[in-house]
Order: structure tokens, then sequence, then C-alpha cells
């Protein structure tokens, strides 16, 4: 070889190395140059799309993707310039292991690339040649994936030059991925419907969204004058100085609530939450506007204390407030407190007879008068229904009490006008307190109740107030309801029958049923003496049913004994409660049905008092029932306070005069006249008349004398049993005489 | 990654071999990832791959028969024709994969199942190497690139040779892992983890001679500008082989300065040749060349010197480097293909040879090999078969 020939050889080779160095730093003027511009794009989805076209300038290829392993080990497309790759996840091989350990690879035919067999067909059949170009870094492993439609497309060449890159496109992906952090970042920032900013410790804005204007109702630019201490109420403003404080002093976070006032003078509670910023003096605040929630909180609590109708406290907090007033009052002797217990009186037929939305009405005014004459440091409250409470506090005799439930009677005496009625609801009230040293509230309730009720068999609109004896009295009723439960089950109970005479010929017409307990430690009971107790409970419905049933089995009996007049009856007594029954005509035919009876045998008694208050409804019952076949006595003539002239609306049959009158007939000329105007009377209504409580010939004779045609009386028989009726009947149908029965 | 060469011209094949490998050894007490073997088609070539399976068996194999020995850093190892080298590479981070096929009838195909099987072995299907060497049996050279190029594309380099022995017998051999063949193509695919760089030419100058190819076949010329193109030769080399014109005959010996040359490309508009040498004239006055031919390609006669056979590896060394920007000091070992024909034109200066290239490898460690053919990239990236060729592979550290 010739010196030229050499020197021409060297030329060519440093030729051959400026072109190729020339190409290098092309590629490396071009990659710099487009990754520094990546920095300026505003999206994670533009930079990457910068990111491919800076990457198509040094090398060609056709679409590229981002792979990024996630948790489950398996790699997910988190940006492609293909939407189609979006969908499909990898399992890394040996051959993205590699890759992901930083060795870029090109593939030549990605058929035979595990990895990449899975590819759905639709993918597959685009995709030949791929260059796989780590991103991987200490957070995180990634890979750029650039491919080509032909094969063999991707060589040494190109796996230089990523190598060569891989580190600055790995940066640039970093980039991306700050890129979307913070673009994610600021968006949660800026929609975030809480309010986020950050705040100098001396309560200054840096950075805000706009979720602070929205609340707060003060524009960006005049919350960023402002210090936050500003807008907060008096009363947490030490607070917020103490959260500052602590953070000063190197607390990390707090949380907290304020409440804050907005722009047009309403005020917010916010939640707010503090923390410490990696810059000095500054920290990040969140707060969420939780006003509305403090109101439904302070709603259910006030709720869950309060009679939602009437706006007086409940049951529950007044039961409450006595515990604690029982606690202070075992303290302290001298902290005395009382409880009146108010029932109204007639309340249910107020609210039957005018429906219950002016029922309801009532009860908020009645409420309303109630909280009138009470002062602020008392408790009013509605137990339910028509029962109130009142708790007095903090007082120094009984008579204080007394004088309050005075002037509650006061008030309610003065009449409520509503719907163009004008309605006088007046209370029972039972007044207790703790001078008896009650231990807990359910005993000092007990108590007031057992007065209430006193007041109440007083005749309403009074007040009674507990005394020992009451409870003892209480309990021996107790007693004597438990025990008739028990008796009714244990056959304890009896009807004894008195006979009600025709006072012209001495016939038996038919029996009065008389109830009797045979109590096993009191003897024999009269209906006295326990039917009142039973009034008070369920109890008189189920002795109702239980006499009509007896009395019906016994005509039966004595029907299969006896021929019986067709005239013949029993006379039941019906109690109030049975008479309201909603279904007292259904079963009484069950029970006469059942016994194969005629209606006709069966009378019912019923006193005035049952149907004063409540006329028309009463008219419509009794009519129903004497449409059946029952006729109708009305019992006790004269101890109600019904007037004579409207008896006739009501479908009597008979006027019983009451006893009390018989009895005082022969001993003043007026109690003679009034049974004589009684007498007449109903029978100008059409009524017969049968006089009770015939004890002394005179009294029979007076009777006799004013055409009274039937009566009743130990003077012919007292009361006897069923099993000895029919002896009775038999022998009155032989008209042999009257038995001489001694009355029990 | 390390590169570390040894070499031994003991005349007992399992002594040569065992010699050779505890030389690597002294330099890296463990297996290396890939070990080149060559050596004289005189050794026991299985004994050979025997005893090296067992030093190490886990290392990759790949390697063939050589003319008349091997060049190292350390020189020309022949002795009596008996020589033998090893290139042990030491790169972890780095896949190599060795396989190969026979080739029966069908060179292209045998050669895509043999690179098939190299990268299954190394576990990497489909990927790209950054380098392929072969060694094939002489013959399908160009089918063989060719069923490489089918599967890994054409952006692949490849180098290599062709297996040789001493006396154009047929003697020749290649060896893949712990098969020796005798008609095989043995092809390794490197991912290596540091660069690998190549070079591929000649140490000829192109004459004014040219002529166009008019009748061809094979690897036979038979016309040259429509004349016998053994006349036409004779008359491009001033008469060099006219004892042979009537008859025909081996000229390999006598044309090894003077072979014909097919421009492959230019650079800078110098043009650069893949080359055919001449090696027997045949009945019918046609030339017998090692590298296919086809009709229309234009030959241009081509001359060289012992001198430039001499220092034209250094140069093609240096050349590696140059043209991938590469400084000396970079350099970690190499793998050099020398053509069995110059080096036999040049035999008595091999030692200056191995000096250019020590000089140009800063004194790497480098295994050279003598091959009846030699593969290469051209700097234009065409992968060529061609004779009296340089082919250098180096990697960088």
């Amino acid at each position: 070889m010739t010196e030229s020939e050499r020197h021409l050889e060297a030329l060519i080779d440093l030729e051959r190395a400026r072109v190729l160095e020339r190409e290098l730093r092309l590629e490396s003027e071009t990659l710099l140059s487009g990754l520094n511009t990546l920095s300026k794009s505003e999206s994670p989805q533009q930079m990457f799309s910068e990111l491919i076209k800076v990457l198509s300038s040094v090398f060609k290829f056709e679409d590229a993707f981002i792979l990024v392993k996630a948790d489950n080990n398996y790699m997910s497309v988190v940006a492609s310039s293909n939407e189609h790759f979006f969908n499909h996840e990898w399992l890394p091989g040996k051959l993205f292991q590699r890759v992901i350990a930083g060795e870029p690879i090109a593939i030549f035919n990605v058929l035979h690339v595990k990895e990449w067999q899975s590819l759905p067909e639709l993918l597959l059949s685009d995709t030949r040649s791929a260059l796989h170009v780590p991103l991987s870094n200490q957070n995180q492993s990634a890979m750029l994936v650039c491919i080509h439609s032909e094969a063999h497309y991707f060589g040494p060449k190109q796996v230089k030059i990523a190598r060569r890159f891989a580190p600055l496109i790995s940066q640039a992906y970093l980039n991306i991925e700050l890129k979307r952090s913070v673009t994610e970042r600021d968006r949660l920032f800026t929609m975030s419907l809480d309010m986020m900013g950050i705040i100098s410790f001396d309560g200054k804005f840096k950075q805000l969204n706009s979720a602070w204007e929205k609340t707060l109702g003060y524009t960006t630019a005049e919350l960023y004058k402002t210090q936050l201490i500003t807008f907060v109420v008096p009363q947490d403003r030490r607070k917020l100085f103490s959260v500052f404080r602590n953070l000063d002093k190197g607390s990390i976070n707090d949380d907290f609530e304020i409440c804050c006032f907005t722009k047009n003078n309403e005020i917010k509670c916010l939640l707010c939450s503090i923390g410490i910023c990696n810059i000095e003096k500054l920290c990040y605040v969140v707060a969420r506007d939780i006003t509305t929630q403090k109101v439904i909180q302070k709603k259910l609590a006030y709720e869950a204390d309060h009679d939602t109708l009437t706006g007086l406290a409940n049951r529950k907090f007044i039961l409450n407030k006595i515990s604690t007033v029982i606690q202070r009052s075992l303290e302290n002797k001298n902290s005395r407190f009382a409880v009146l217990f108010l029932d109204l009186d007639r309340f249910k037929i107020v609210n039957d007879s005018l429906g219950h939305l002016l029922g309801d009405e009532l009860l908020i005014e009645i409420s309303a008068r109630i909280r009138k004459v009470i002062f602020s440091k008392n408790t009013v409250a509605r137990l339910g229904g028509d029962e109130f409470l009142i708790l007095l506090e903090n007082i120094q005799e009984l008579n204080e009490a007394v004088e309050i439930a005075e002037l509650v009677q006061n008030e309610l005496k003065l009449p409520i006008k509503l719907n163009g009625f004008n309605i006088v609801c007046t209370t029972s009230i039972g007044i207790t307190s703790s001078f008896l040293d009650y231990q807990n509230p359910v005993d000092i309730l007990r108590d007031a109740d057992i007065a209430m009720y006193l007041a109440k068999a007083q005749g309403g609109a009074s007040y009674s107030v507990f005394d020992s004896k009451m409870h003892t009295k209480a309990v021996s009723q107790l007693k004597l309801e438990t025990d008739l439960r028990s008796g009714l089950s244990k056959n304890e109970l009896q009807i004894f029958y008195q006979p009600i005479f025709n006072l012209e010929n001495k016939d038996i017409e038919g029996f009065e049923a008389l109830l009797r307990w045979n109590h096993k430690e009191k003897g024999l009971l009269s209906a006295q003496q326990f039917i009142p107790i039973a009034e008070k409970s369920d109890l008189i419905s189920i002795l109702g049913q239980w006499t009509i049933e007896k009395v019906c089995h016994d005509i039966f009996n004595w029907q299969q004994q006896t021929k019986l007049k067709e005239t013949f009856y029993v006379s039941v007594n019906l109690s109030a409660k049975q008479l309201w029954q909603k279904d007292l005509l259904e079963q009484v035919k069950n029970i006469v049905n059942a016994h194969n009876l005629s209606p006709s045998f069966l009378k019912f008694e019923i006193t005035e008092n049952m149907i004063i208050d409540n006329s028309r409804n009463a008219i419509s019952i009794l009519q129903r029932i004497k449409d059946y076949g029952i006729n109708l006595y009305i019992d006790d003539f004269g101890t109600g306070y019904s007037s004579l002239s409207y008896l006739h609306r009501f479908p009597f049959d008979v006027l019983k005069i009451d006893r009390s009158f018989v009895s005082r007939m022969e001993l003043d000329q007026s109690s003679l006249d009034l049974v004589r105007t009684i007498n007449l009377l109903a029978k100008s209504l059409g009524l017969e008349v049968i006089a009770e409580g015939i004890e002394t010939q005179k009294q029979l004779d007076l009777l006799v004398d004013m055409n009274c045609r039937y009566g009743q009386g130990f003077l012919f028989s007292s009361p006897i049993a069923a099993k000895e009726i029919i002896t009775l009947l038999k022998n009155s149908s032989k008209n042999e005489g009257l038995p001489n029965i001694v009355a029990l | 990654m390390e590169i570390w060469s040894a070499w031994s011209t003991e005349k007992n094949s399992k002594i040569a071999v065992s010699d050779a490998y505890f030389q690597l050894q002294k330099h890296k007490n463990k297996e290396p990832q890939i070990i080149f073997l060559y050596c004289s088609a005189t050794y026991d070539s299985v004994e050979i791959l025997k005893e090296l399976n067992t030093l190490a068996p886990h290392s990759a194999i790949h390697g063939g028969t050589s003319c008349l020995g091997v060049m190292t850093e350390n020189g020309f190892h022949s002795n009596n024709g008996l020589g033998l080298g090893m290139l042990g590479l030491y790169d972890p981070g780095g896949h190599y994969g060795v396989g190969y096929a026979e080739i029966t009838d069908n060179a292209r195909l045998a050669s895509t199942q043999a690179i098939s099987a190299a990268l299954e072995q190394c576990e990497c299907p489909g990927q790209v190497p950054a380098m392929v060497w072969m060694t094939a049996a002489p013959g399908a050279e160009e089918d063989v690139i060719q069923g490489i190029q089918d599967v890994v594309g054409t952006n692949t380099p490849i180098t290599g040779g062709s297996s040789a022995d001493n006396t154009v017998s047929g003697d020749w051999k290649q060896f893949s892992n712990n098969r020796v063949l005798d008609n095989a193509v043995v092809i390794t695919v490197m991912f290596p983890s540091s660069n690998a760089m190549f070079a591929f030419h000649s140490g000829y100058e192109p004459t004014e001679k040219s002529g166009i190819v008019t009748e061809a076949e094979g690897r036979i010329v038979k016309k040259i500008d429509h004349k016998p193109a053994a006349e036409v030769y004779n008359e491009w080399s001033d008469n060099n082989i006219s004892d042979y014109l009537e008859h025909g005959g081996n000229i390999l010996s006598i044309t090894s300065l003077h072979p014909l040359g097919r421009q492959v490309g230019a650079v800078s508009e110098v043009p650069y040749y893949q080359l055919a040498h001449p090696d027997k004239v045949t009945q019918d006055g046609g030339l017998s060349l090692f590298s296919s031919i086809e009709e229309g390609e234009k030959l241009v006669f081509m001359s060289g010197t012992k001198n430039s056979l001499v220092n034209r590896a250094g140069r093609v060394a240096s050349s590696s480097l140059a043209a991938h920007s590469t400084p000396a000091d970079q350099v970690s070992g190499a793998l050099v293909v020398y053509c069995a024909g110059c080096m036999l034109t040049v035999q008595d200066r091999m030692e200056d040879v191995v000096s250019g290239l020590k000089e140009a490898l800063n004194n790497k460690p480098f295994l050279g090999l003598f091959t009846f053919g030699e593969q290469g990239c051209f700097v234009g990236g065409e992968n060529r078969h061609g004779n009296l060729m340089i082919s250098v592979l180096t990697f960088t550290k």
C-alpha cells in the first residue's frame, strides 16, 4: 500500500467516523432538545405525545405505549398512541424481566415471544416488530414499547439508540408521571368540595381552592388579603390561636371545629384538619362545611328529647331529669322537687268526636297554656296521648306544687276555640314530691299516677296529693286485679241471679245477672268491690264477655230442664268499655248463636253516664243492639246527669229506678214524688219501669200504688245461684208461690 | 465483560485443549459464558470437544477447524500444522446461544434452523441479536447468510468464517457445544452486555481491469465479456495462469494476490468490494471461485501485496473501532477471521500480522482463525460472504 493510499484510507476512516459522530450528535441534540420540551407540556397525555414525536425523529415506528407494573404483577398500559392497547394486561416473562432490569431489547417477530402471544388477535395482526426500552426507576417498573407492522424492523442500531437514551427517556417518563400526579393533584385540589389550601402560621392564605369562595362567600382576592382569624367567630378564635401555636411548637397536625362568618353574616361550622407543610411556617388546611350536619344533629338531639307535636320535653327527657333531681335531693335534703301528673279529662271523647287533627291542635293549645304558668327553670313534658308531667325543682314546700296545679286548672277551664267549637278540656292532676324520699323516677310516676286517678275518680278537673295510704290502697288494688285475673281462670267467678218480679201477680218475669267473686281469702265479693278495678284495665271487657257467655249457658241449661216463658229474660249489666267495643254486637251474636238462643232472652242494662257524653254514637250502637233483638234498660236512673227530656232519643225499653230513690220513698214525700214522677214520665215515654232495691212491704205497696209494674229486691229474693234457679223456675211455673230462699 | 484468550500447540489433543482451558482459568476462576474454539483439522476434534465439555460443562462452545493453527495476541500458533486457540467471554450480563444444523440439500433452511436453535438455547426467541457469529462448512455460505437474515432480518451484523483444513481436502469441521460436525452451520447469537463492533475488509485494491460476467453457474464463472473467464483472468494477470488454460488445474496459491472483486457499496464515493478467490481453472476455461457469482455482475481485477495483506488485519481492527467511534482503550477482546489464503501467502510474516492486530486492539486478547471463506458486515450494512477478506468482531469492556 502506498503512502497516499494509506492516507486515503485514513481519510475514509476519519470521514466515516465523522459521519457517525455527526449522526450521533444529531440524534443526541434532537433527543435532548425534544425531551426538554416535554417539561412544557400541559398534560401527561400531551407529554406522551411529545415524547413519541421526539423519538420518531430519531427512529421510526408506527405506534408506542408505556407499560407499568401494577401491584398484581401484571403490566398495564398507562399511555398509548393506539387506544386499543389500553385494555390488555401483560404478564411479564423473561423478556419483560430483562427489559425491566435495564436491557433494551428489539424483537424481530413478536409471534415468537411469550409475552406477546397472549395479545388479542386485533392487535397482534398489526404488530410484528417491537422495541422495548426500559423506563424503570426505584419506584416503578416500566417500559416504553415501540412497534411496527413489519417483521425485522428494529435492529441493533435502534437498540443502541435506546440504550444510549434510555436514561433520558426514563427521566422524561418520570416527568410524565410527575406531571400526571401533579395534574391529578391539582384537579383534585380544584374540584374538591372541601376547602383546601396552604396557609402561613399567621393565618394568611398562600393557596386556596374555589371551595372557600363558595362556602364563605368572599372572593378569592378578598380571602388572600385577609387572615383566616378575621372570619372566625370570637368564641372560636382562641382555639385557632392555640392550633397555630402548637404547630409552631412542633406539633405535626391537628383536627378541630370552628365557626366562621360568611360574607352575608351567616355562620358556618367547619371541621378543619391542619398539617405541617414541608416548607417552613406553612401548613396545609382542609376544611369541610358541617353546618347542615350540625343543624341536623341539633335537631335530632332536640327530637330525641322533645315531643314532636307539642315541643314539650318527652318521656325520656323528663325521666332523666327526674333521676338527676332525685340524686341531687338525696345529696342535699334542701333540694326539693315535686311532680305533677296530668291526665286530660274526657280528651278521648273530644278526639273521637272532632277527629285527630283537631285533637292534635287541642293538645298543642293545652301544652301552651300549661307552659304559660310554669317557670322556665321547671320542666313540662308530654308523656304521650293526653298525659303530661310537670317537674318543679327547688321548691320549699308542697304548697307550691298545689298552687301550680290550681293555676293549670284555671288555665284549662277557659274554653279553647277550635274550628268553631268552644272546647273546655280540664285535667285531673296527681301530685307527689321529694318529701316522700323517692329513690327512683318509676316510683314517683307511679304514685303521681295513683293520685291522678283519685282526682279523676272525684270527677276530674281537680288535683290530689299523694300520700302513703294511697299507695297502700293502690297496692291493694293491684293485688286485687292480679287475683281477679287469676280468679277468672280458676272459676272463682260466679253469676247470681236476682229475680225481677211482676209486682201485680208476683210472677218472675226475668232475672238480673249479678257477678260475684269467690275470693280465696276475702270470701264472696260483690261486683262493686272489684268491677271498678276491672274497669281500669282490659279485665272489664274480659269479664263482660265471660258474663254474657255464662248467662247464655245458664239460659240454655234452664231451657233444657224446663219450659221458659216466651217473655223470659236475663238482663246483663254492660260496662262502658263493652258498650264502646267495636265488635260487641258481633261477639254477642256469636255467643247467642252458639247456644242456640233467641236474642230476646237477653237484656242489656246501661247506666246513664255511659251515654251522656257521646249520645249520638251511643244511640247508634244501642239501636243496632236493639235491632238485633236485645232490649235495653237504662239502669240506676236518676244517679247520672242526664235529663229525662232527652231519654226519648235513646232506644231504651225499660227504665230502672235506682235503689237509692226507692229506699228513700218511705222516708220523705219529695223522694216519693220523685219516684212517682220518674215512673209517670217513663211510662209516657213508653218505657216499662223496674224499681230496684225493694226491701220493705211499704216500699212495695207504694210502688204498686203508683202502678209500677216490676221490681226487684231483697223483699222478694236476694240473688241466687244458677243451679237453684231451675227449682225456682219450676215452682214459679207451677204457681206454687215464691220459695223461701235465704239471701246470700 | 472480560475476555481472555488461550492457545496450545501440544500434539495431544486432550492435553492441548486442557492446557489452553487452564490458561483461561488462570485469569478468571469460573466458567465463561461462551468459548470460541478453533484448531487445526489434524487434531482429534471429538476428543477436544469431549474434554472441553468436561472442563467447562456450562459454557456454550462454538468453533471449528482453522487452517494450520490460530493466532492470538501472543502470536501465530502453528506447530507443524498443529495449533489450537480459544477465546473465553465472561459476560454474566449478556446472553449467548449456540445452535447448529447439518447442511443437507438446503443450506438456507439449515441456517434458519441453526439460528432458531441458538435463540432458543439462550432463551431469547424472537429477539434481535446484537451480533451473529457463524462457522459453516465451505460451499453455501451465501445461502447460510440468507437463512440467518430470513429469521432475524438484515439489520443484524453477521461475522464469521468458513471452516478450513490444512490441505483443502475437505477435512474441515464445525463445533457446536458437544457436537463435532463436518457439513453444518453453527451459529452463535450474541446479546452482549457491552458493545460489539465489526469491520469487514480486504487487503486488496481495485485495478482498472474489469469485466461483466456473461455466463456463470454457482461458483463457476464461465465467461467474462463473452470470453472464457480463465483467459480473461490470464490476460488481466499478465499471463499468470497460462499454464493452466489448456487443461485446467488448481490455481489457488498463485491467485492469492489477485482476487476478483465485486463492488458492494461506496463510502464517500470510495467503493468497497467483496472478493472472490479463483481456486481452479475448469476444463472448459472457466474459473472456480470460493464464492457464488451471478451473471451480470461486474468483476474487478483486484491487486494486493504481501505488505498490504500483512498490514490490513490491523487496519481492519482499527477500522472496527473507528467506525463506531470507540477508542482502543475500550476494547476488551476480539475475534479475527483471516483468510487462509492470505495467511498462506504471508505465512512467514504472520508475526507482523499479529503485531498489527495487537497494536490496533490495544494489546487486548484476541483469537484469529484462518478460514476458507469469510463472512462479515460491510460498512454499508451488507452482510456478505467473501474470500481473501478480513473480518473482525471487537467487544468493548
